[in-house]
């Protein structure tokens, strides 16, 4: 019954521009006209979608498969829920996109994939200069992750237990370099960039980032660039930076230009959000599992 | 019998992972040998038959003959007792339209007939006013012989028309004995041999029977072939139902004079390169030897039965004992529909089953079953097939 009411949806559209789901979509209606008019369905298409999953199911494992059997309805009326959902969410972001420019709604700052950083050009990863950026893990490690994060980003923390678990369970063979990419919907993520790069003189950058992602609401939620400066002082103070010098740093504004040129390295690459990983030069977008970034570094 | 020979004669089960095929009781597979019998004429010497006089049509009329008469000796009849139809379905009709039923005439069949061996007597029956009447098995799936022997006795019987082996369960039917107490009694016997030739030596003489049909594709022939046999003299005596072409040896404004059997009930075109490829089919299975095929089935059947006899909810259809059951194993698992079965196993094993009432709506419906899985044999099919097939319906029923 459930995938009837799909059929007449997804081959009904189909259907529109394909003779060949024609049929199948005439099978739907008759389907669910006969659920409406209280006969029973004459259709075998629940029938058919669940033998085709439980098949499916099978190749994995029999677990799996007896639990797809077993629950098939369920199962499907969920995958009807999600859909409508997903639709309904899609809807949503393309409405808002077209509105305010930004899929999240007008006042969000949140990651939007539509969105294009303006002055994008093409470039490959190993043209972006990695001088002064921070480094972690064995220098000569034959696998390098370069990771383009932004301080103030909820998912470039959460992307941050996993790449501490693939440096500790692989210390040899893998290294982690930090490119800045302040996104510009966070407002103090430039300015936690230069205060990361002041750290770096000092040799405490890894202290300093530690501890912004432990507290990072306390950033997100300055207000002003006094206040946020204040919060990120007291972050550096408590990860055992001489204040002196960093407020040197931060007045003299020396880091300004490195995290300049790693904005433009990230526009440049089409880069569209944080955390992106670049492992050997290949590609992950968003915060990564452990068994994935495993698997990126061939483990 | 050398089985990985035979398969080697099958170009569809070569391959690292072929198919297995378990649907000849509706489909068999097709020998390289029929099928070059068959594009051999039509490559070579396409004609019409019996009409024109050149080399080609010369050459499409013998082997035409040829294989009426290669057919015939396979049956134990004469040439001309074999008619060509498209399959079982128009030989049990063409009897049914052309022999002399009369109101009243009873018609005997048994419960699990075909749908072709069912329909066109209730047809007569509204059509004629004849009576057909339906004898109900034994609770032990078997034919019942003392009832047949008391329905006969009572007289009034014109026809008895009975499948021969089963599609249903692969039960054979006692043939000899119900032509025996039908003939005793003066009633013709007319036998729907469809899924007893390709695994049966079916004598036509030495059983006596009235009227036999059966069809190619379930004999490794090709579709749209069948023979009905007749009695010379019953198909003498027998008006035709389609006329025209072919069927008279003369006509005039006024008039016609039919040709005599078989030609009288082949009318228009025939299908000459079917038959042709039918008489190779018949010739492959009696090189092989029919005795040895029913054999090695069986020997497969007992291999799956024992395998999935003990599954909790599965229910084979028919006699327990696979023997009675030749090369089929028709069966209903309690928690899973059939056509899921056969799908899953079609999509996730490479088996191929049918499922559902097999064209025998009437015995399912009379006991309220939905459909059956059903499992059929050839002589292609191996022994690891079938232990593949016992480990996958296993793994099924362990879904539920």
């Amino acid at each position: 019954m459930v995938f009837c009411i799909i059929g007449l949806v997804v081959f009904g559209l189909l259907g529109i521009f394909s003779a060949k789901y024609r049929g199948l979509a005439s099978e739907s209606f008759n389907c669910v006209f006969r659920m409406a008019t209280f006969r029973k369905c004459e259709s075998t298409f629940d029938q058919r979608a669940r033998a085709h999953s439980t098949a499916l199911a099978l190749r994995v494992s029999p677990l799996m498969a007896k639990i797809v059997f077993r629950h098939f309805t369920l199962l499907s009326w969920m995958l009807v829920i999600f859909f409508i959902s997903s639709s309904f969410a899609i809807g949503l972001g393309v409405f808002n996109y077209v509105s305010y420019g930004n899929c999240n709604g007008p006042d969000s700052s949140g990651f939007c994939p539509f969105s294009q950083i303006p002055g994008a050009r093409s470039i490959s990863v190993t043209e972006v200069s990695l001088d002064g950026s921070p480094v972690r893990g064995n220098a000569s490690a034959p696998v390098n992750i370069i990771e383009f994060a932004c301080l103030q980003c909820p998912f470039s923390r959460e992307a941050q237990p996993a790449i501490t678990q693939v440096l500790d369970a692989y210390p040899e063979h893998v290294r982690l370099t930090l490119v800045f990419f302040p996104l510009p919907q966070h407002n103090n993520g430039q300015l936690a960039a230069q205060a990361g790069l002041c750290a770096h003189e000092q040799g405490k950058f890894w202290s300093l980032h530690d501890a912004i992602f432990l507290r990072q609401h306390i950033i997100n939620n300055s207000v002003g660039d006094k206040q946020a400066l204040l919060n990120i002082r007291e972050l550096a103070s408590d990860s055992g930076i001489d204040l002196d010098t960093f407020d040197e740093c931060i007045e003299s504004g020396r880091t300004r230009e490195k995290v300049r040129r790693d904005y433009e390295s990230a526009v440049s690459l089409g880069l569209k959000g944080t955390p992106t990983f670049f492992i050997n030069g290949k590609k992950l977008t968003g915060p990564q599992s452990f068994r994935s970034l495993k698997k990126g570094i061939g483990k | 019998m050398d089985i990985a020979r035979i398969r080697e004669d099958f170009d569809v089960l070569k391959g690292d992972k072929p198919v297995v095929y378990f649907d000849s009781a509706c489909m068999s597979l097709k020998p390289v040998q029929v099928i070059d019998k068959m594009n051999e004429a039509y490559k070579e010497y396409t004609a019409c038959a019996g009409r024109s006089s050149h080399r080609f049509g010369s050459r499409m009329s013998d082997e035409y003959e040829n294989a009426r008469a290669v057919i015939a000796r396979s049956l134990g009849a004469k040439p001309g007792e074999v008619v060509f139809t498209r399959n079982t379905t128009e030989g049990l009709n063409l009897v049914s339209n052309c022999l002399e039923l009369k109101k009243g005439e009873i018609v005997v069949t048994s419960d699990r007939e075909h749908n072709s061996n069912l329909v066109p007597w209730q047809l007569l029956s509204d059509r004629k006013g004849i009576v057909h009447k339906v004898l109900p098995s034994s609770p032990d799936w078997l034919f019942d012989l003392d009832a047949f022997r008391v329905l006969i006795n009572r007289g009034g019987v014109k026809l008895v028309s009975v499948v021969f082996s089963s599609n249903l369960d692969g039960y054979s039917l006692p043939v000899r004995e119900i032509i025996k107490i039908s003939h005793e009694s003066g009633a013709l016997v007319m036998l729907d041999a469809a899924q007893a030739m390709p695994h049966k030596k079916v004598n036509v003489r030495e059983l006596d029977a009235d009227f036999v049909a059966f069809s190619g594709h379930k004999m490794l022939g090709p579709y749209g072939t069948g023979v009905l046999y007749g009695k010379a003299h019953l198909l003498e005596a027998l008006s035709p139902f389609i006329v025209g072409g072919e069927t008279v040896e003369n006509t005039t404004y006024s008039g016609h004079s039919f040709l005599k059997p078989p030609h009288r009930f082949e009318a228009g075109l025939q299908n000459y390169s079917g038959s042709i490829g039918l008489a190779a089919a018949c010739e492959y299975l009696d090189r092989v030897g029919k005795e040895n095929i029913i054999r090695h089935e069986i020997r497969l059947n007992r291999v799956i039965s024992e395998g999935i006899s003990s599954i909790r909810g599965l229910r084979i259809l028919g006699p327990e004992d696979a023997v009675q059951r030749g090369g089929i194993i028709s069966f209903t698992l309690e928690g899973m529909n059939h056509h899921e079965i056969a799908m899953i196993l079609d999509r996730n094993a490479n088996i191929m089953v049918r499922s559902g009432q097999h064209c025998v709506h009437s015995w399912f419906n009379s006991r309220g079953i939905e459909g059956s899985v059903r499992a059929s044999l050839y002589l292609y099919n191996t022994e690891s097939e079938a232990d593949l097939f016992v480990r996958e319906i296993k793994k099924l029923a362990g879904l539920r």
